[in-house]
Protein backbone atom coordinates (compact mmCIF):
# COMPACT_ATOMS: atom_id res chain seq x y z
CA UNK A 1 0.00 0.00 0.00
CA UNK A 2 1.60 3.30 -1.34
CA UNK A 3 0.26 6.06 1.64
CA UNK A 4 -0.80 8.91 0.30
CA UNK A 5 1.34 11.63 1.65
CA UNK A 6 -1.37 14.55 1.68
CA UNK A 7 -3.98 12.66 3.60
CA UNK A 8 -1.27 12.04 6.20
CA UNK A 9 -0.21 15.40 5.99
CA UNK A 10 -3.89 16.15 7.15
CA UNK A 11 -3.52 13.62 10.04
CA UNK A 12 -1.03 15.28 11.38
CA UNK A 13 -3.42 18.52 11.47
CA UNK A 14 -4.61 16.86 15.07
CA UNK A 15 -1.35 17.48 16.44
CA UNK A 16 -2.27 20.76 16.93
CA UNK A 17 -5.25 19.97 19.45
CA UNK A 18 -4.59 20.47 22.51
CA UNK A 19 -5.17 17.29 24.60
CA UNK A 20 -5.70 17.84 28.22
CA UNK A 21 -4.08 15.60 31.12
CA UNK A 22 -6.43 13.15 31.98
CA UNK A 23 -4.03 11.44 34.34
CA UNK A 24 -5.26 12.61 37.39
CA UNK A 25 -8.95 11.70 36.28
CA UNK A 26 -7.82 8.30 35.94
CA UNK A 27 -6.58 7.77 38.88
CA UNK A 28 -10.18 9.15 40.53
CA UNK A 29 -12.07 6.86 38.38
CA UNK A 30 -9.80 3.98 39.29
CA UNK A 31 -10.93 4.32 43.11
CA UNK A 32 -14.58 5.24 42.57
CA UNK A 33 -16.99 3.04 41.99
CA UNK A 34 -17.56 1.98 38.64
CA UNK A 35 -19.99 2.76 36.34
CA UNK A 36 -22.33 -0.03 34.80
CA UNK A 37 -21.99 1.74 31.74
CA UNK A 38 -19.01 1.24 31.14
CA UNK A 39 -18.28 -2.41 33.09
CA UNK A 40 -18.16 -5.32 31.64
CA UNK A 41 -14.40 -5.18 30.91
CA UNK A 42 -13.06 -4.34 34.30
CA UNK A 43 -16.38 -6.08 35.50
CA UNK A 44 -15.08 -9.00 34.49
CA UNK A 45 -12.19 -8.91 36.33
CA UNK A 46 -14.06 -7.61 39.27
CA UNK A 47 -15.97 -10.38 40.16
CA UNK A 48 -13.59 -12.91 39.01
CA UNK A 49 -11.15 -11.46 42.26
CA UNK A 50 -14.48 -11.07 44.28
CA UNK A 51 -15.19 -15.08 43.41
CA UNK A 52 -11.58 -15.67 44.79
CA UNK A 53 -12.25 -14.15 47.81
CA UNK A 54 -15.56 -15.74 48.34
CA UNK A 55 -14.32 -18.68 47.47
CA UNK A 56 -11.16 -18.18 50.16
CA UNK A 57 -13.38 -16.96 52.72
CA UNK A 58 -15.42 -20.33 52.32
CA UNK A 59 -12.68 -22.61 52.26
CA UNK A 60 -11.14 -21.31 55.65
CA UNK A 61 -14.60 -21.50 57.18
CA UNK A 62 -14.56 -24.69 56.18
CA UNK A 63 -18.17 -24.12 55.11
CA UNK A 64 -17.17 -25.69 51.17
CA UNK A 65 -19.57 -28.78 51.80
CA UNK A 66 -17.39 -32.25 50.35
CA UNK A 67 -14.71 -31.40 48.02
CA UNK A 68 -14.84 -30.32 43.90
CA UNK A 69 -18.42 -30.98 42.52
CA UNK A 70 -19.02 -32.37 39.32
CA UNK A 71 -18.92 -29.91 36.51
CA UNK A 72 -22.88 -30.71 36.56
CA UNK A 73 -23.13 -29.08 40.11
CA UNK A 74 -24.30 -25.90 39.96
CA UNK A 75 -22.22 -23.42 42.18
CA UNK A 76 -24.38 -21.12 45.03
CA UNK A 77 -26.18 -18.60 43.68
CA UNK A 78 -25.15 -15.24 45.59
CA UNK A 79 -27.95 -12.43 46.97
CA UNK A 80 -27.64 -9.57 48.51
CA UNK A 81 -25.35 -11.04 51.87
CA UNK A 82 -23.26 -12.89 49.46
CA UNK A 83 -21.12 -14.73 51.97
CA UNK A 84 -23.87 -16.41 54.43
CA UNK A 85 -26.05 -17.23 51.45
CA UNK A 86 -23.50 -18.73 49.84
CA UNK A 87 -22.38 -21.14 52.13
CA UNK A 88 -25.19 -24.63 51.43
CA UNK A 89 -26.07 -24.94 54.84
CA UNK A 90 -29.72 -26.79 54.70
CA UNK A 91 -30.29 -26.66 58.26
CA UNK A 92 -30.74 -22.45 58.24
CA UNK A 93 -32.23 -21.81 54.98
CA UNK A 94 -35.74 -22.71 55.00
CA UNK A 95 -36.55 -26.37 52.75
CA UNK A 96 -37.98 -25.20 49.84
CA UNK A 97 -35.81 -26.96 47.31
CA UNK A 98 -37.52 -28.89 44.73
CA UNK A 99 -36.79 -32.65 44.67
CA UNK A 100 -34.89 -33.02 41.71
CA UNK A 101 -31.26 -32.82 42.72
CA UNK A 102 -29.75 -31.30 46.12
CA UNK A 103 -26.96 -29.58 44.32
CA UNK A 104 -28.91 -26.73 43.55
CA UNK A 105 -28.70 -23.41 45.42
CA UNK A 106 -32.25 -22.92 47.44
CA UNK A 107 -35.41 -20.39 46.06
CA UNK A 108 -35.03 -17.13 47.47
CA UNK A 109 -37.47 -14.41 47.97
CA UNK A 110 -34.55 -11.84 48.46
CA UNK A 111 -33.77 -9.49 46.04
CA UNK A 112 -31.69 -8.33 44.13
CA UNK A 113 -30.23 -11.82 43.40
CA UNK A 114 -26.72 -11.29 41.83
CA UNK A 115 -24.37 -13.78 39.92
CA UNK A 116 -20.91 -13.20 39.46
CA UNK A 117 -19.29 -13.45 36.01
CA UNK A 118 -17.29 -16.51 35.30
CA UNK A 119 -14.66 -17.11 32.93
CA UNK A 120 -15.16 -14.08 30.90
CA UNK A 121 -12.58 -11.85 29.20
CA UNK A 122 -12.53 -8.32 27.98
CA UNK A 123 -14.60 -9.56 24.87
CA UNK A 124 -18.41 -10.14 25.43
CA UNK A 125 -19.90 -13.35 25.79
CA UNK A 126 -21.70 -13.95 22.89
CA UNK A 127 -25.24 -16.05 23.19
CA UNK A 128 -25.73 -19.27 21.68
CA UNK A 129 -29.31 -20.24 22.68
CA UNK A 130 -31.75 -18.74 25.10
CA UNK A 131 -34.75 -21.30 25.96
CA UNK A 132 -37.88 -21.18 28.39
CA UNK A 133 -39.71 -24.73 29.56
CA UNK A 134 -41.51 -25.90 32.40
CA UNK A 135 -40.90 -28.39 35.14
CA UNK A 136 -42.46 -29.98 38.32
CA UNK A 137 -42.53 -27.16 40.26
CA UNK A 138 -41.22 -24.17 38.37
CA UNK A 139 -40.57 -22.55 35.12
CA UNK A 140 -37.20 -22.36 33.72
CA UNK A 141 -34.88 -19.83 31.41
CA UNK A 142 -31.66 -20.94 30.52
CA UNK A 143 -29.11 -18.66 28.76
CA UNK A 144 -25.96 -20.42 26.98
CA UNK A 145 -22.85 -18.80 26.00
CA UNK A 146 -19.79 -19.91 24.07
CA UNK A 147 -17.27 -19.64 26.85
CA UNK A 148 -17.76 -18.78 30.60
CA UNK A 149 -21.06 -16.85 31.81
CA UNK A 150 -21.82 -13.33 32.16
CA UNK A 151 -22.47 -10.94 35.31
CA UNK A 152 -26.22 -11.32 36.16
CA UNK A 153 -28.58 -8.49 38.27
CA UNK A 154 -32.06 -9.77 39.09
CA UNK A 155 -34.13 -7.13 40.43
CA UNK A 156 -38.05 -5.89 40.75
CA UNK A 157 -38.76 -3.39 37.69
CA UNK A 158 -41.23 -0.53 37.85
CA UNK A 159 -43.12 0.62 34.93
CA UNK A 160 -42.92 2.61 33.04
CA UNK A 161 -41.60 -0.44 30.47
CA UNK A 162 -39.25 0.51 28.04
CA UNK A 163 -36.96 -0.55 25.35
CA UNK A 164 -33.06 0.40 25.95
CA UNK A 165 -31.62 2.39 24.36
CA UNK A 166 -34.38 4.10 22.40
CA UNK A 167 -36.64 4.67 25.52
CA UNK A 168 -39.21 3.89 23.47
CA UNK A 169 -42.13 1.99 26.31
CA UNK A 170 -42.76 -1.48 25.82
CA UNK A 171 -45.46 -3.38 27.43
CA UNK A 172 -44.80 -6.57 29.68
CA UNK A 173 -47.82 -9.01 30.91
CA UNK A 174 -47.69 -10.22 34.27
CA UNK A 175 -47.09 -9.22 37.78
CA UNK A 176 -44.84 -8.63 39.38
CA UNK A 177 -42.18 -8.16 36.63
CA UNK A 178 -38.26 -8.63 37.03
CA UNK A 179 -35.32 -6.84 35.17
CA UNK A 180 -32.37 -9.07 33.95
CA UNK A 181 -29.28 -7.56 33.42
CA UNK A 182 -26.30 -9.79 32.00
CA UNK A 183 -23.65 -7.66 32.03
CA UNK A 184 -20.74 -8.91 29.58
CA UNK A 185 -23.12 -10.63 26.97
CA UNK A 186 -24.45 -9.72 23.72
CA UNK A 187 -26.07 -11.55 20.88
CA UNK A 188 -23.84 -10.33 17.63
CA UNK A 189 -20.64 -11.55 17.51
CA UNK A 190 -19.16 -8.40 16.32
CA UNK A 191 -15.84 -9.42 14.97
CA UNK A 192 -17.41 -12.46 13.11
CA UNK A 193 -20.24 -10.19 12.43
CA UNK A 194 -22.40 -13.53 13.26
CA UNK A 195 -25.55 -13.86 15.13
CA UNK A 196 -25.73 -17.50 16.54
CA UNK A 197 -29.14 -17.23 18.31
CA UNK A 198 -31.53 -15.71 15.95
CA UNK A 199 -34.70 -17.49 18.27
CA UNK A 200 -37.26 -15.51 19.69
CA UNK A 201 -36.86 -12.36 22.33
CA UNK A 202 -39.89 -12.43 23.14
CA UNK A 203 -41.57 -15.55 25.00
CA UNK A 204 -45.55 -16.04 25.89
CA UNK A 205 -45.49 -19.61 27.01
CA UNK A 206 -48.30 -19.26 29.18
CA UNK A 207 -47.05 -20.99 31.91
CA UNK A 208 -47.68 -21.54 35.34
CA UNK A 209 -45.59 -18.81 36.53
CA UNK A 210 -43.92 -17.35 33.89
CA UNK A 211 -46.40 -15.00 31.59
CA UNK A 212 -44.05 -12.95 29.61
CA UNK A 213 -40.10 -12.87 28.84
CA UNK A 214 -39.36 -10.32 26.74
CA UNK A 215 -35.73 -8.80 25.44
CA UNK A 216 -35.72 -4.82 26.38
CA UNK A 217 -31.72 -4.39 25.63
CA UNK A 218 -28.76 -5.73 23.61
CA UNK A 219 -25.85 -3.06 23.46
CA UNK A 220 -22.69 -2.32 24.59
CA UNK A 221 -22.21 -5.73 25.96
CA UNK A 222 -25.19 -5.22 28.27
CA UNK A 223 -28.35 -7.99 27.65
CA UNK A 224 -31.23 -6.51 29.53
CA UNK A 225 -34.78 -8.47 29.80
CA UNK A 226 -37.52 -8.19 31.96
CA UNK A 227 -39.89 -11.08 33.11
CA UNK A 228 -43.80 -11.08 34.10
CA UNK A 229 -44.09 -13.95 36.42
CA UNK A 230 -47.95 -15.01 37.70
CA UNK A 231 -47.72 -13.65 41.39
CA UNK A 232 -44.45 -15.61 42.12
CA UNK A 233 -41.71 -14.11 43.79
CA UNK A 234 -39.12 -16.51 44.93
CA UNK A 235 -36.15 -17.57 42.37
CA UNK A 236 -32.99 -19.26 42.27
CA UNK A 237 -30.19 -18.38 39.34
CA UNK A 238 -27.21 -20.35 39.08
CA UNK A 239 -24.24 -21.30 36.78
CA UNK A 240 -24.14 -24.68 34.84
CA UNK A 241 -21.14 -25.63 32.88
CA UNK A 242 -20.73 -27.62 29.46
CA UNK A 243 -21.91 -25.91 27.82
CA UNK A 244 -21.31 -22.81 29.80
CA UNK A 245 -25.26 -21.68 31.42
CA UNK A 246 -27.19 -19.51 33.41
CA UNK A 247 -30.42 -20.64 35.00
CA UNK A 248 -33.59 -18.72 36.16
CA UNK A 249 -35.89 -20.84 38.07
CA UNK A 250 -39.33 -19.25 38.84
CA UNK A 251 -41.05 -21.27 41.47
CA UNK A 252 -44.77 -22.35 41.23
CA UNK B 1 -7.94 -8.28 52.05
CA UNK B 2 -7.02 -8.86 48.57
CA UNK B 3 -8.58 -6.19 46.34
CA UNK B 4 -8.10 -4.89 42.89
CA UNK B 5 -5.55 -2.46 43.85
CA UNK B 6 -2.85 -1.40 41.60
CA UNK B 7 0.92 -2.27 42.84
CA UNK B 8 2.74 1.14 43.06
CA UNK B 9 5.17 -0.21 39.86
CA UNK B 10 2.12 -1.27 37.94
CA UNK B 11 0.61 2.35 38.55
CA UNK B 12 3.83 4.02 37.45
CA UNK B 13 4.18 1.79 34.16
CA UNK B 14 0.47 2.66 33.30
CA UNK B 15 1.10 6.05 33.74
CA UNK B 16 4.52 5.94 31.68
CA UNK B 17 2.30 4.78 28.82
CA UNK B 18 0.11 7.34 29.54
CA UNK B 19 2.72 10.24 29.38
CA UNK B 20 3.96 8.28 26.21
CA UNK B 21 0.36 7.48 24.36
CA UNK B 22 -2.41 9.95 26.22
CA UNK B 23 -1.90 12.72 24.02
CA UNK B 24 -1.93 10.64 20.61
CA UNK B 25 -4.56 8.34 21.74
CA UNK B 26 -6.86 11.33 22.39
CA UNK B 27 -6.19 13.06 19.40
CA UNK B 28 -6.93 9.81 17.33
CA UNK B 29 -10.71 9.65 19.85
CA UNK B 30 -10.87 13.15 18.86
CA UNK B 31 -10.91 12.36 14.87
CA UNK B 32 -12.42 8.81 15.38
CA UNK B 33 -15.97 10.38 17.74
CA UNK B 34 -15.62 14.09 16.62
CA UNK B 35 -15.87 15.01 19.79
CA UNK B 36 -13.69 16.58 22.54
CA UNK B 37 -15.24 15.36 25.24
CA UNK B 38 -15.95 11.67 24.63
CA UNK B 39 -12.06 11.19 23.64
CA UNK B 40 -11.82 12.33 26.86
CA UNK B 41 -14.17 10.21 28.44
CA UNK B 42 -12.64 7.31 26.59
CA UNK B 43 -8.79 7.94 27.35
CA UNK B 44 -10.00 8.15 30.96
CA UNK B 45 -11.85 5.34 31.23
CA UNK B 46 -9.80 2.95 29.15
CA UNK B 47 -6.44 3.63 31.34
CA UNK B 48 -8.83 3.65 34.80
CA UNK B 49 -10.12 0.21 33.76
CA UNK B 50 -5.99 -0.97 32.91
CA UNK B 51 -5.19 0.59 36.52
CA UNK B 52 -7.81 -1.47 38.63
CA UNK B 53 -7.02 -4.62 36.58
CA UNK B 54 -3.26 -4.35 37.76
CA UNK B 55 -1.03 -6.46 36.55
CA UNK B 56 -2.29 -8.68 34.41
CA UNK B 57 -2.36 -7.06 31.16
CA UNK B 58 0.74 -8.16 28.34
CA UNK B 59 0.86 -5.53 25.98
CA UNK B 60 -0.36 -2.17 28.02
CA UNK B 61 0.00 0.31 24.99
CA UNK B 62 -2.29 -2.12 22.83
CA UNK B 63 -4.81 -3.15 25.06
CA UNK B 64 -5.59 0.89 26.66
CA UNK B 65 -5.93 1.72 22.95
CA UNK B 66 -8.54 -1.22 22.37
CA UNK B 67 -10.23 -0.30 25.25
CA UNK B 68 -10.50 3.22 24.34
CA UNK B 69 -11.60 2.79 21.01
CA UNK B 70 -14.32 0.08 22.23
CA UNK B 71 -15.33 2.56 25.09
CA UNK B 72 -15.88 5.66 22.36
CA UNK B 73 -17.66 3.31 19.73
CA UNK B 74 -19.70 1.85 22.45
CA UNK B 75 -20.79 5.41 23.40
CA UNK B 76 -21.25 6.73 19.56
CA UNK B 77 -23.56 3.67 19.40
CA UNK B 78 -25.73 5.54 22.29
CA UNK B 79 -26.43 8.13 20.51
CA UNK B 80 -29.57 8.60 18.25
CA UNK B 81 -28.88 8.00 14.97
CA UNK B 82 -30.73 10.65 13.28
CA UNK B 83 -28.44 12.98 14.86
CA UNK B 84 -25.18 14.23 13.14
CA UNK B 85 -22.23 11.71 14.87
CA UNK B 86 -19.69 14.58 14.23
CA UNK B 87 -21.14 17.86 15.99
CA UNK B 88 -21.15 21.38 15.15
CA UNK B 89 -18.11 22.92 13.71
CA UNK B 90 -18.24 25.28 16.49
CA UNK B 91 -17.99 22.45 18.80
CA UNK B 92 -14.36 21.70 17.93
CA UNK B 93 -11.28 24.26 17.84
CA UNK B 94 -10.98 26.00 14.67
CA UNK B 95 -7.41 24.62 14.66
CA UNK B 96 -8.01 21.96 13.45
CA UNK B 97 -9.01 20.29 10.43
CA UNK B 98 -12.48 20.36 10.47
CA UNK B 99 -13.21 19.26 6.89
CA UNK B 100 -11.15 15.93 7.50
CA UNK B 101 -12.87 15.54 10.37
CA UNK B 102 -16.20 15.62 8.80
CA UNK B 103 -15.12 12.87 6.22
CA UNK B 104 -13.72 10.95 8.97
CA UNK B 105 -17.21 11.04 10.50
CA UNK B 106 -19.09 9.51 6.98
CA UNK B 107 -17.20 6.38 7.03
CA UNK B 108 -18.29 3.45 9.11
CA UNK B 109 -16.86 2.68 12.54
CA UNK B 110 -14.03 -0.12 11.67
CA UNK B 111 -13.10 2.28 8.11
CA UNK B 112 -12.34 5.34 10.72
CA UNK B 113 -10.86 3.72 13.13
CA UNK B 114 -8.31 1.90 10.65
CA UNK B 115 -7.58 5.23 8.44
CA UNK B 116 -7.09 6.83 11.71
CA UNK B 117 -4.55 4.29 13.27
CA UNK B 118 -2.46 4.16 9.62
CA UNK B 119 -2.38 7.60 9.16
CA UNK B 120 -2.49 9.09 12.10
CA UNK B 121 -0.95 6.42 14.77
CA UNK B 122 1.02 5.12 12.00
CA UNK B 123 0.76 1.88 13.34
CA UNK B 124 0.93 -1.23 10.73
CA UNK B 125 -1.98 -3.61 9.64
CA UNK B 126 -0.57 -6.14 12.02
CA UNK B 127 -0.69 -3.23 15.03
CA UNK B 128 -4.45 -1.95 13.79
CA UNK B 129 -5.61 -5.56 14.18
CA UNK B 130 -3.83 -5.73 17.75
CA UNK B 131 -5.11 -2.50 18.92
CA UNK B 132 -9.22 -2.96 17.17
CA UNK B 133 -9.14 -6.47 17.57
CA UNK B 134 -10.27 -6.81 13.80
CA UNK B 135 -8.35 -9.32 11.56
CA UNK B 136 -5.56 -8.43 9.52
CA UNK B 137 -7.37 -8.99 6.52
CA UNK B 138 -10.71 -7.24 7.88
CA UNK B 139 -7.99 -4.41 8.74
CA UNK B 140 -6.69 -4.32 5.27
CA UNK B 141 -10.24 -4.09 3.51
CA UNK B 142 -11.47 -1.27 6.32
CA UNK B 143 -8.28 0.56 4.90
CA UNK B 144 -8.48 0.03 1.36
CA UNK B 145 -12.31 1.43 1.34
CA UNK B 146 -11.90 3.71 4.25
CA UNK B 147 -9.20 5.46 2.08
CA UNK B 148 -10.78 5.19 -0.95
CA UNK B 149 -14.14 6.79 0.54
CA UNK B 150 -11.89 9.54 2.76
CA UNK B 151 -10.47 10.68 -0.43
CA UNK B 152 -13.56 10.75 -2.50
CA UNK B 153 -15.25 12.94 0.60
CA UNK B 154 -11.79 15.40 0.25
CA UNK B 155 -10.87 15.20 -3.57
CA UNK B 156 -7.87 14.40 -2.32
CA UNK B 157 -5.71 13.09 -5.94
CA UNK B 158 -3.76 10.16 -5.04
CA UNK B 159 -0.03 11.18 -5.07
Amino acid sequence: MIPMPDLRDRFRSLDRLPAPDLWAEVADRAQAPQKTNWSFALGAAAVVVLLAVLVGLQLRSGALVGGPGPSETAPPATSAEPIPSAQPSPSVQPSVEPSPSSDLPPFTCDLPITLVAVGSDFRPLITQDIRVGTHDGYDRIVFEYDSGTPALELDVAEPPYVRDPSGLPLTVAGSPVYRITLTGATKYDTETGEQPYQGPTNFEPGFAQIVQFVEFGDFEATHNWYLGVNGGDCLRVFHLTDPSRIVIDVQH
Amino acid sequence: MVIVAATASATQELEAVYRQEGDRLWRALVAFAGDPELASEAVAEAFAQALRRGTGINDLPAWVWRAAFRIAAGELKRRPLTVDRIPDRGYLPAIADLDLLHALGKLPDKQRAAVILFYYADAPVREIARRTGMSQISVRANLSRGRKRLKDLLGDTDA
